[in-house]
Order: C-alpha cells, then structure tokens, then sequence
C-alpha cells in the first residue's frame, strides 16, 4: 500500500531558485490497484512519481510504501523512467538482467511477454529503439517482480504495436502488483488504471 | 550532486554586477583567471577569494546560492590532505618529539584554494548574468582571434550550445545515479560509479549527435552579437578588475 500524508516537495529549498513542485497530498493507493495520474506539463507528476518511487525525500509530509518509508524502498519500488535510456546501466539486454541478479529465465520470460525472443540478449542497448529500450526497462522490472511498479509516461513516443505489448505486459502482472501511471494520454493509458487522479499546480484536483 | 553546483543559474537582483554588460564582467573573469593561473600564490588566492565573497555581497546573493560540497568531494580533498601532509618538505614544525613537515599539506591547500576560487568566479559570472548573454559575450572576446584564422563562429556556437545542455546533463547524471541506487547492494563501488559515468556519457553524446543533426538540417547557428551598451556598471566592474589584476600580477 501506498501513503502520502501531507506531501510536498520545494526543489532547491532555502536557494533563490526554489520551486514548489507538491503542496499537501493526501493519497492512499491499495495493494494491487492500478492508478493513472494525470495533469498538465509542470503539474508536478514526475515529483510526485520520484517520490513514491522513493528516489526524492519528501520536503514536507511522509510517503509510506507498505508501511516503510518510500526512500526505503527504491530496491523493491521500480520506477520506469520515460527517457528510459538512462535507467539502463549496463551494455547489453543480458548485463542489464545480470545487474539485478534475476532469475535468467524469469528475464526471459518478461522479454517474450513484451516480444522479444532470446536473440535479443546480446544486443547492444544503443542499438535499440526507443520502444524497444522501454520495453526491455519493463521486462527487467517485471522479471525483479516488484510490488509497485511507478510508469513515467511508459506510452510516450511508441508505435501502435509496441503499446499493444507493453499493455498486454502490464495485464499479465499478478494482482497483487501496485502500478502508478504518469499520463498525458489517458485513453490510450486506460488500460493501466482503474482510477484517475488529477494533478494540477501540485495539487491534488479532480480529473 | 552536479546539479546542487547551480553553474550558470542566473539570480535576477539590482546590483551593480548584474547591471554590468556580460562583456565586461567575462573580461575580468579572465584577466583574474590567467592572473592566478599565472601566480598561485597565497596572496593572489587570497585576492580571488575575496573578490567572491565581496561580489557575492554587492550582487545582493543570499549565502544559499553556494553549493554544499558532495560528501565523496569532501572525503577525495580529505585523503589527498592526508598523503599531502605525509609527503612532508618545509616547513617543519615541531609535534612533541616529532618534527613534521608540512609543505605538502600546504602545497595540497593552495590547489585546492586556486581550483575552488577560479571555480567560484566563475558561478559568482554565472550567478549575475544570464547564460545568453554570456555566449554572445564570449563570441565578442573572440573576435580578434578570427583574424588569425580561429573558427570563432563554430567556438561560439559550441559554447552557447554546451551552456544549453549544461542543465541537462547534470539532471541527467542526477537521473542515471539515482538508477544506480536501486541496484542490490553487492556490487563494487567503483563498477557501479563507472556504469553511472558510461551511461551519462552515453546519453550525451547521443544528445551531441542529435544538436549535430539539428545544426546540419537548419544550416550554422548564428548567435545574435547584440550586447547592451557600455554603461558605468561596466566602467566599475572593469576598473575593479584592473585593480586586482595589478595587485595579483604585484605579489
């Protein structure tokens, strides 16, 4: 389960060029629900992703994931980033899946659910697509089988059928799995969530 | 970490550094740069320090704009004090029954006192002037050298792009080491910094390729030469500089 109580973030708090990017949420996501959250550019929606995913410590407030602070859990929590190129640390699909320690055939597993076959361990991580970066960025959080999963934006900038996939990808998590969609695009994201919350301004408003 | 340095983060205030032309304040910026770099010596560091603190004052900055050192930058000068201080030489001075030579120690403090103050001139520019200014202001000081051949244009147009992407970059490295985090732990230190290192690098030069494309399908850049006229902002900022020029070539 997911909590924030009264959270907000200042970047650069205490500098000339602070900026307010949440003012007092107030949210509780379920285990196992799925949720998109939603907001124009410069709403905070990204924030308020990092700090679920517990990669940004809350200036105000408290986030909770499963009753432990979220930053204590960024190694459980899998945030997918939208310029997906730079969660991928390492060279190639297998080094990626090597990194985190998983089960190879769990990794291989989540890469045929998202279309890949085995040949594509060996490929070089430059030489992929957008799409296909992003969806080797899930198979790798799919195979670590995390509790809560946070999207950025996971739909921005893929072809009709790398969409088809990774949403087919996202259905088959156990239901158990916590996923948190950051979206633009709420009809083609539908299918990641069954509640819309809205974001504008850093508040929380409806959708 | 990168981003908390706030390089060329502009602070809007009314002072006379930032009513100065851009011109004028990168001219100084570089005659104390070549005179420190030239004469490393307490004094002139002293000087160069001063000037900081003193600018921060008069461009009316609060003390937050100065970034917090990392805590790896602190432990790095730490270790290098220490084998500073073991490597010994003049002067000595007497520990006990020990005589310990600390002319290591204080050479390592004068670096570290030259790299910090250069690099505090140059966030003291970056904090007083915006950041267009500054490129068009650097294509002003190149001018001459075209004569001689020197591809000024292209110089400029670098510049005022690697200013863009300075801001990305940092965020990006910020973004790739908080990736790193979620890593289990087990993996050596040095493995994982170097993945951070190569992953940044990765996503600049792809970012480099794509300003490339960019430039090739829209043709050169042209960085507008407009600059606001000489004022006696400049006239204080470029006389205060003449000043302590001469007293660091002095000492």
């Amino acid at each position: 389960m997911i909590e924030l109580r009264q959270v907000g973030y200042v970047h650069d708090q205490g500098t000339p060029w602070e900026a307010r990017a949440l003012e007092g949420i107030d949210l509780r996501i379920d285990a196992g629900e799925r949720v998109l959250i939603t907001g124009p550019n410069g709403s905070g929606k990204s924030t308020l992703a990092w700090v679920v995913a517990g990669h940004v410590e809350p200036t105000e407030g408290e986030a909770h994931v499963d009753g432990r602070a979220a930053s204590e859990s960024i190694t459980t929590t899998g945030l997918l980033l939208q310029h997906t190129r730079l969660q991928i640390l390492a060279p190639t699909v297998q080094a990626e899946g090597a990194r985190y320690g998983v089960d190879p055939l769990r990794h291989r597993h989540a890469l045929e659910v998202l279309g890949f076959d085995d040949s594509i361990l060996a490929r070089k991580i430059d030489e992929m697509s957008l799409g296909q970066q992003r969806r080797v960025a899930l198979a790798g959080l799919l195979a670590r089988q995390c509790p809560v999963l946070v999207l950025d934006e996971p739909l921005a900038g893929l072809d009709r059928k790398s969409v088809a996939r990774f949403l087919d990808a996202v259905d088959e998590l156990p239901p158990t799995t916590t996923v948190v969609t950051i979206t633009h695009d709420i009809e083609a994201s539908a299918r990641l969530g069954s509640r819309l919350i809205g974001l504008d301004e850093g508040r929380l408003v409806a959708p | 970490m990168i981003s908390r340095l706030h390089l060329l983060r502009f602070v809007d205030r009314q002072s006379v550094i930032h009513r100065a032309g851009a011109r004028s304040k990168v001219l100084v910026m570089i005659a104390l740069v070549f005179g420190l770099s030239f004469n490393p010596l307490w004094v002139p560091v002293a000087i160069v320090w001063g000037t900081v603190v003193i600018g921060i004052a008069v461009a009316r900055l609060p003390f937050s704009v100065v970034p917090r050192p990392p805590r790896p930058l602190l432990a790095a000068m730490a270790i290098s004090m220490i084998f500073g201080l073991l490597s010994g030489g003049e002067p000595f001075v007497q520990f006990g029954p020990n005589e310990v030579g600390l002319g290591g120690l204080l050479l390592q403090l004068r670096i570290f006192g030259v790299t910090l103050g250069l690099l505090g001139l140059t966030l003291l520019t970056g904090w007083t002037t915006r950041a267009a200014d500054l490129a068009s202001a650097a294509g002003w000081t190149l001018k001459p050298l075209a004569k001689i051949g020197v591809p000024t244009g292209e110089i400029v147009a670098a510049l005022a792009l690697a200013v863009r992407a300075l801001p990305l970059i940092a965020n990006e490295f910020s973004t790739v080491a908080a990736m790193a985090r979620t890593e289990p732990a087990g993996r050596p230190v040095v493995e994982r910094g170097m993945a951070v290192l190569t992953t940044t690098a990765v996503a600049s030069v792809r970012r480099a390729s794509e300003f490339g494309r960019s430039i090739e399908a829209r043709g050169p850049i042209v960085v507008s030469p407009s600059h606001t006229p000489w004022n006696r902002y400049d006239a204080i900022v470029l006389l205060t500089g003449v000043a302590l020029t001469a007293a660091i070539a002095l000492t």
